[in-house]
């Protein structure tokens, strides 16, 4: 018995950063209901207040998470390696950027609950990257999704809003159900839950033929967390759902499920750290792979030709968020090939090449940087009595509005991967992984997917540059100085991202430094 | 447990998820479609169940009380968001909730979901409690018009 509670109290050390965050949700939650009145009216600028406590509790759980450096790894059901540690300051960190944008997206009388709903999906992504266990796994995957349903539906309750919660609800559960069958196959296949002694099953049966049980589970886990990943051909959500969203909830939605699905697929795929990697057909790898290849290609080209033909703004990022989740893949896909290999082959591979891994968790910081940057000017540029919608709202930004203009502009020279932007660098570390990759012996196809990703930032570049042009080209169409609103909180994201997306071209080590001590 | 017998589990466990598939994807009723999801997790619980069985540990056991309880949190979640949804269109069919999407794209329709009409026949002799007690006595007199 003293046993089980000192095991208990080990696992609450590993996870304490999201204890605190989920105890500040069930303190928003249950004082909430107290001030707001009968008719749902709250106190004016109430709102402010529910976003300082966000904050405060935010960085009471950064403070927490800096002073919980990572631990060995143990057979508990949670972990705190290096990868947990590292997505957890990129969720803490954007996760702030996040509560800005929400600041004034909510009225005063449904802030609070949606402002807890956004700590407890940021608890969610930590939860998963710390989660050692598939029981752990699932649980922090839906701590993600369900308050994302009342996330998107919470701050502005009229029908696109409602079409939009419906259709992430009906596809999210979907998922969830067919990300479950997968799980249980696996561990109808290996016998246990737990995800190292799923790792050590795999490296035991090292004589076996492939076994099918792992096979469909491979197939069901990577389609079910496509659907996060928004990954063709389970992307179709994305674009009606950005478009009927409130736009922070969108902001959420092109960055957030992102990191829960990259990194639910690199806990289930990739062995930690030190862990020994198994090479045989019995891993989830020799499926993965194929599978995963033919989705980072058709990703990337779905995602930037449809995008290509949008006209409005949100639907167009929703395809660009699509494309760089292919080119996320790609890193993916190329660290798991990579760590895969013999060693006799990896001395073949220059010894400083960049990682396929380490160039998807950097590129991951860099999107969440440019992305939520873009959504925040567009919340700051937005007039009181409409939202940025169409190109034409933004036509001749530039005249009116001289500095949004500039900001937008800087953010989205960084999605279409220009220097002197951290967008660039990301890019380019993603193309060099795989060209190393694709130099190995009987590896070839990577230096095509090499390649496949530097056409599809090209076709990028054409959208982004064409939303510059019409901002900076055209001239304003029913703009007058006096309908602008300030919107400090998002301004100040604003210039948080643009730290962000410019600081990272230019000092990329002080994010590098501890990525490669995830990676070696 | 012997491998005939897992077999023949996992066969119902697939069987019901795929038939919440289907369900999912043809039904177009709401409440229809979020209880084919259930179907779906529930096929899984068989699954893991059965696994547990198999394997002889209960790790697969406390999968499906944790596969339980968030499904409950989901149907509890959803038939909320269903209730609102209701309030709006006066109607569960999920072809009114398709005004978003592509521009150029014709928007898939079908026909019109007949509309629910309860009709509620006066002769028809609904089922009642026993009587109790004494017959109050009718009002003799003009009936007034409801």
């Amino acid at each position: 018995m003293n046993a089980a509670i000192q095991q208990l109290n080990n696992a609450f050390s590993l996870i304490a950063p999201e204890a605190v965050l989920l105890a500040a949700v069930c303190l928003i939650f249950f004082a909430a209901p107290f001030l707001v009145n009968e008719r749902g009216e709250a106190p004016v600028g109430l709102r402010h207040r529910w976003g300082c406590l966000s904050l405060l509790a935010l960085l009471l759980a950064s403070c927490v998470w800096w002073q919980s450096p990572p631990v060995t790894r143990t057979l508990g059901p949670f972990v705190l390696d290096e990868l947990t540690w590292y997505i957890r300051g990129l969720t803490l960190t954007f996760g702030a950027i996040l509560v800005l944008l929400h600041w004034n997206q909510a009225d005063d009388a449904r802030s609070a609950e949606s402002h807890a709903c956004l700590l407890a999906i940021l608890a969610g992504v930590n939860l998963i990257a710390a989660s050692n266990d598939l029981v752990g796994l699932f649980v922090a995957l839906e701590l993600v999704s369900i308050p994302t349903y009342l996330f998107l539906l919470l701050p502005r309750r009229d029908a696109p809003a409602q079409e939009a919660t419906l259709k992430y609800f009906l596809l999210s559960i979907f998922s969830s159900a067919i990300v479950l069958f997968g799980m249980s196959y696996l561990y109808g296949a290996t016998g246990t839950t737990n995800l190292s002694g799923i790792h050590a099953a795999f490296s035991a049966a090292s004589d076996h033929r492939a076994n099918p049980l792992v096979a469909v589970a491979t197939v069901m886990l990577i389609a079910g967390l496509g659907f996060r990943l928004t990954a063709v051909p389970f992307h179709f959500y994305a674009p009606d759902v950005f478009q009927g969203a409130p736009t922070s909830a969108a902001a959420m939605l092109s960055f957030v499920p992102k990191i829960a699905g990259f990194v639910a697929l690199l806990r289930l795929m990739v062995p930690a750290t030190g862990a020994e990697q198994a090479m045989n057909p019995w891993t989830m790898t020799p499926a993965a792979i194929p599978l995963l290849w033919w989705l980072a290609v058709a990703t990337m080209f779905v995602g930037n030709l449809m995008a290509l033909m949008q006209t409005d703004i949100r639907r167009l990022l929703a395809y660009s968020s699509v494309s760089h989740a292919g080119y996320m893949m790609v890193g993916l896909i190329v660290g798991m090939a990579h760590e895969h290999q013999k060693a006799d082959v990896l001395a073949t591979v220059s010894p400083n090449s960049v990682s396929g891994i380490g160039a998807m968790l950097f590129y991951l910081a860099v999107y969440g940087a440019m992305t939520l940057g873009t959504f925040a000017v567009l919340i700051a540029a937005a007039r009181t009595d409409k939202r940025i919608e169409s190109f034409d709202d933004l036509s001749g930004l530039s005249r009116t509005r001289p500095a949004m203009a500039l900001l937008l502009a800087i953010f989205l020279f960084s999605l279409a991967g220009l220097p002197p932007t951290a967008g660039f660098l990301g890019k380019l570390n993603l193309f060099f992984a795989a060209w190393s990759q694709g130099t190995v012996e009987g590896q070839e196809s990577y230096k095509w997917l090499a390649v496949i990703l530097a056409i599809n930032a090209a076709l990028g570049a054409w959208y982004y540059l064409k939303i510059i042009g019409v901002m900076f080209l055209r001239e304003p169409i029913n703009r007058s100085q006096q309908d602008t609103v300030i919107e400090t909180p998002s301004l100040i994201a604003a210039g948080l991202c643009l730290v962000g997306t410019l600081g990272l071209f230019f000092l990329p080590g002080w994010l590098w430094v501890p990525i490669q001590s995830i990676m070696p | 447990m012997t491998a005939t017998v897992l077999e023949s589990q996992l066969v119902v466990g697939a069987t019901l998820f795929i038939l919440g598939v289907v369900g999912f994807l043809t039904r177009r009723n709401l409440i229809l479609i979020m209880l084919s999801a259930e179907l779906m997790l529930h096929g899984v619980s068989i699954n893991l169940t059965a696994f547990s069985r198999y394997h002889g540990n209960p790790q697969g056991q406390v999968f499906t009380i944790f596969v339980l309880t968030i499904a409950a949190c989901e149907a509890g979640l959803a038939l909320s968001l269903i209730l609102s949804l209701y309030q709006r269109r006066k109607s569960l069919d999920i072809f009114l909730w398709g005004k978003l999407g592509e521009d150029d794209l014709p928007v898939f329709t079908g026909t019109p979901a007949p509309p629910i009409t309860v009709s509620v026949d006066p002769n028809v002799d609904l089922p009642h409690l026993t009587p109790a007690g004494r017959m109050p006595k009718t009002q003799p007199g003009p009936q007034t018009k409801t």
